[in-house]
């Protein structure tokens, strides 16, 4: 008997508690009914659009093409190699072309096919580290585009920006820098960050120069809020930049 | 006319609550999987840009593969004639006027574009116009008046009421670059684009 009376208990004290919370309850229950509801909603698979056969073939033409653009700049620039030392030995053995051996060594050097060391500072620029998920939290192409004029209104000689893994192009007189959804290709040459804005240069102009917040208030701006870090790397004084090695055929244009 | 009880009307207001919430539960679920399936697709490689970049690196590996075959051409005239003054002058006078039309020192003529925009364009359109057209293999360009080069800054061509911006190349090319849909003067600025078979470009000053 005692056992019955207990269990007429708990019914009562259940019946009102569920009574007293019954809208708490229906919420609760409404909830997890729509969550579950909505799991089984979207838990049909789509039909595959795009099989994977042919994400597999794109992205291996990528890497073919990638690896062929390397060896092609490559080559490029080992049969320049051999037109400098022929260009020596002209300039040695036949004086009289000395002169026009020396012009055209100049003016490659001013259009930026030849390495150059010098005084300098590097720009560090990446995307932020705190708001990965944020798209507007990287450094994007127009990010170094608008650097690169900049820095050409400061008076930068020369300009090169490498990405992660040493991937380092000079900008040059065919030079363009471009986004393709989520890679920048400078040069055509597929970079990704973070990057480093290599300038040769009056290293205290070039330090005032990205210092100035008021210049760069847009990079600036997005510095302040954590979606994007840049800055000039201190401890270097000195920078080393490759040739221009992108695409350089004159087939229009004619001396007037 | 009907008549409800009180318990009709509380088991009512008690089913339109767990629907209410029942659709709040729906609502927030869906939110989530949206949210994670925009991630996912973020997170995987993107079809269209990468056959972007595949179109890209296949023009490009074109051109430098023209260019090498150029270089290759120029090494072994260099080569042949080594001990001809005259056809290694030939060569070297071939290379010297291509690094001086590069570099702005001489004026330039050939086919191209005339680009005419008749407002004005603050600095940063400038800059992607410019950066535009060399994607698009302009040789020279010249922007009212005045020559462009490598190290040419765009802020003293900011802020013009109007510009006309000439340029040498493929003229085909160039006007296919400014004028199709989705081309340079859809994505950056508005103008208007004419072809030339004789643009005349001053040296750079």
């Amino acid at each position: 008997m005692p056992a019955k009376n207990c269990q007429m208990q708990i019914s009562e004290k259940t019946k009102s508690f569920l009574v007293k919370n019954a809208s708490f309850i229906l919420a609760i229950v409404g909830i997890v009914l729509g969550v579950v509801l909505s799991l089984k909603l979207n838990s049909n698979l789509p039909r595959i659009i795009s099989p994977t056969v042919s994400f597999v073939a794109l992205n291996d033409m990528e890497s073919k093409l990638t690896e062929e653009q390397a060896a092609l700049k490559k080559q490029i620039s080992d049969t320049d190699s051999q037109i400098d030392k022929l260009n020596e030995q002209v300039r040695q053995k036949q004086s009289d072309l000395k002169g026009l051996v020396d012009e055209v060594e100049s003016l490659k050097s001013q259009v930026g096919l030849t390495a150059v060391s010098g005084k300098g500072i590097e720009v560090f620029l990446n995307d932020s580290d705190q708001y990965r998920d944020n798209p507007n939290a990287i450094a994007h192409a127009s990010d170094m585009r608008d650097l690169v004029n900049y820095l050409w209104f400061n008076g930068a000689q020369a300009i090169s920006i490498e990405g992660a893994g040493g991937i380092e192009e000079r900008i040059g007189p065919t030079t363009s820098i471009d986004c393709i959804v989520n890679t920048v290709l400078v040069n055509n040459t597929k970079m990704v960050p973070p990057f480093t804005i290599k300038v040769l240069g009056d290293r205290e102009k070039m330090i005032s120069a990205i210092n100035d917040r008021k210049a760069l208030k847009s990079i600036y701006d997005r510095v302040e809020r954590g979606e994007l870090q840049f800055h000039v790397i201190d401890s270097v004084q000195s920078v080393n930049l490759p040739k221009f090695t992108g695409n350089l055929i004159i087939q229009n244009a004619k001396i007037y | 006319m009907l008549k409800f009880t009180r318990v009709t009307k509380a088991v009512i207001l008690r089913l339109f609550s767990l629907f209410v919430f029942l659709l709040l539960g729906l609502l927030v679920a869906n939110q989530y999987i949206l949210y994670k399936r925009i991630g996912l697709a973020r997170a995987v490689s993107d079809p269209e840009g990468r056959a972007v970049r595949v179109s890209k690196l296949y023009t490009d590996n074109e051109k430098l593969r023209e260019q090498l075959n150029e270089r290759i051409q120029q090494k072994n005239e260099l080569e042949e004639s080594a001990s001809n003054n005259v056809e290694v002058q030939k060569v070297l006078k071939a290379e010297k006027e291509k690094y001086e039309i590069i570099a702005g020192q001489t004026g330039v003529q050939g086919e191209g574009v005339v680009v005419n925009i008749g407002h004005t364009m603050v600095l940063t359109q400038l800059v992607d116009f410019i950066n535009a057209l060399r994607n698009s293999g302009a040789e020279a360009i010249a922007i009212n008046g005045k020559r462009i080069i490598t190290t040419s800054a765009m802020e003293p061509f900011a802020d013009q009421p109007s510009y006309q911006i000439k340029v040498i190349g493929n003229k085909e090319v160039l006007y296919d670059s400014l004028t199709r849909p989705g081309g340079i003067f859809e994505l950056i600025i508005n103008g208007a684009a004419e072809k030339s078979d004789n643009i005349i470009l001053p040296k750079y000053q």
